[in-house]
């Protein structure tokens, strides 16, 4: 829609502010690290141009190929628990019935816990000595153990706590999802003795695609870009066994000093979620 | 036969609702248990302590190290996002609704693409322009960088909503001369108050849970709550009492803003969106 008067240049004013930010922000940054994943950069020595002698070395590193494989498996398991919970959740919920809305402020609650506090508090769950896991695990005749300083459980340990503290936020779109869809087809599917499972395979599901993709989308870029639980929980020890790309880049770039090398790891993070995002588009886009 | 089939369901459903509240509930409740836990071993499981006592949040709210100061650096970072990207997000908004070309569509869609990028990648760079520009270690700063979380979502949010309000009431006030920029803070804004509320939830969560940029970006004095909270575990004596306090009252702030929010929060998350 034009303008009465036939100028647009008004709606082009309207969008002074954010390119300003989306400059100085977003494509500032980005070309700026592109530019330094070519040099060798630390407050010491100072910059030197090294061409792509860093991405030779960050694409031979065990360490990263193994992280961004890690990370890429993160995004799976939090991504397919979090849409099965939500599921299981939004179909729990979704009628207004007695006890239903205490019901879904409880299911919500996790998502108001800042994830830095998510993090610290299941940490404590999962403490040696005093968490809660162990005096569990004991109780029931099992044997405590290290599960965030040992390489094998500290993984899936902070999966978990991704689980329970990220939940909610699939839970509440699904939730949306459903209140959002036409009741004549449910009702109908209930008339004619739909038994609670067709209702869903047939019904409810088919309808619920669009918004599903939706999740899924948001869900697995968040997924994708983690730092706070393994940032806190594990700090991607022991040794660099749990990195994931976020933490691993922070770890070279600012304990160790790395800058052009964290610029080259930013750098082909950049690429692997474009793909990752074009997958995710073009999978969901053809349903 | 059909009342047992009944009873057997009923039955289920009511195990999958107490395992699904436990399971959303114990983290909270073990740390209620804990924070009122006095001298000796913390609670071996979901049971009252042995010694209780108020010491534990007296020493988090009264003494020396007390939470408020990095609350209140949350609250203020937080708030000043949420205004920084509702001034510059509801006229771009506004305007990628109303007006579509070829340049604009792109560069909505470009905003697309800036959601989906990694954080980490831009934190060096970011770093550098807040250590060159003197805002390293300030709230502004801070908030400044979190509006690379905000903006994008905001305007994807925004436009959705603007998209859902009726056109006719605008270009009847056209015709009478108004100008555009009137039209949107007299008309539109109102007409499109639950989108705006989603927004302000979610730049503020976006804002007041951040860590990454926290970490980098601020110094003591202007420390949020996500940075102290990592702290705490990062010191080797660490004060699991204190920890339980400070997570309690770190919920404050949100559930106070979701309760105020909370009628437009489930139904604007996907409107934006399906659009």
């Amino acid at each position: 829609m034009k303008d009465m008067s036939g100028h647009s240049y008004i709606f082009y004013f309207m969008l002074i502010p954010v390119l300003i930010v989306m400059a100085l922000f977003f494509i500032y940054p980005l070309f700026r690290v592109f530019y330094l994943s070519f040099f060798s950069y630390n407050p010491i020595f100072g910059k030197k141009y090294v061409g792509l002698q860093q991405y030779y070395e960050v694409l031979t590193d065990k360490v990263f190929i193994s992280t961004v494989i890690r990370n890429l498996v993160y995004v799976v398991a939090v991504v397919i628990a979090n849409l099965i919970i939500g599921m299981c959740y939004a179909l729990l919920t979704y009628k207004a019935a007695r006890g239903i809305k205490i019901l879904r402020v409880i299911l919500i609650l996790p998502i108001f816990f800042i994830p830095a506090v998510t993090a610290v508090t299941w940490s404590l769950l999962y403490n040696e000595q005093i968490g809660l896991i162990n005096h569990l695990l004991e109780f029931i005749g099992l044997s405590r153990r290290t599960w965030l300083a040992s390489a094998r459980t500290a993984f899936p340990a902070v999966i978990i706590t991704d689980i329970w503290g990220w939940t909610p936020f699939v839970y509440l779109i699904l939730l949306a999802g459903i209140q959002n869809l036409p009741v004549e087809p449910l009702e109908a599917a209930e008339i004619d003795g739909a038994s609670a499972f067709q209702r869903f395979k047939y019904v409810i599901l088919p309808m619920m695609k669009p918004i599903i993709a939706i999740a899924v989308i948001i869900k697995s870029m968040d997924a994708f870009r983690t730092f706070v639980f393994m940032w806190i929980m594990t700090g991607g020890g022991p040794g660099d066994s749990t990195h994931v790309l976020s933490t691993l880049i922070y770890d070279r770039a600012f304990n160790h000093f790395k800058f052009g090398l964290g610029s080259t790891m930013s750098v082909i993070t950049f690429f692997v979620a474009l793909i990752l995002s074009y997958i995710l588009l073009t999978v969901f886009k053809e349903r | 036969m059909k009342m047992n089939k009944r009873k057997a369901i009923l039955l289920a459903i009511s195990a999958i609702v107490f395992i699904v509240v436990i399971w959303s509930l114990f983290p909270l409740l073990y740390l209620f248990l804990i924070s009122f836990a006095g001298y000796g071993a913390l609670p071996a499981s979901l049971e009252l302590p042995k010694r209780l006592t108020l010491n534990n949040w007296k020493e988090v709210l009264f003494t020396q190290d007390t939470l408020w100061p990095y609350m209140l650096n949350s609250i203020i970072v937080a708030s000043t996002t949420v205004a920084i990207t509702l001034s510059i997000t509801i006229p771009a908004g506004y305007s990628f609704s109303r007006y579509k070309s070829k340049i604009t569509n792109a560069i909505f869609s470009s905003f697309l693409i800036f959601r989906m990028m990694p954080w980490i990648a831009f934190s060096i760079p970011i770093f550098f322009m807040m250590n060159k520009y003197n805002l390293l270690g300030t709230r502004i700063g801070l908030s400044l960088s979190h509006l690379i979380y905000t903006v994008p979502f905001a305007i994807w949010l925004m436009k959705g909503y603007f998209d859902m309000v009726d056109t006719q009431i605008e270009e009847a006030a056209i015709v009478d001369g108004a100008g555009r920029l009137y039209i949107l803070w007299k008309i539109t804004v109102p007409l499109a108050a639950p989108g705006i509320a989603v927004t302000v939830m979610f730049s503020f969560l976006f804002s007041y849970i951040e860590l990454l940029y926290a970490v980098l970006l601020t110094r003591r004095p202007t420390f949020t709550l996500p940075v102290r909270m990592s702290a705490y575990m990062a010191t080797h004596e660490i004060h699991w009492r204190s920890i339980a306090c400070a997570s309690i009252i770190s919920l404050i702030p949100m559930i106070v803003l979701f309760a105020f929010l909370q009628k437009h929060f489930a139904r604007g998350i996907t409107m934006g969106a399906i659009k």
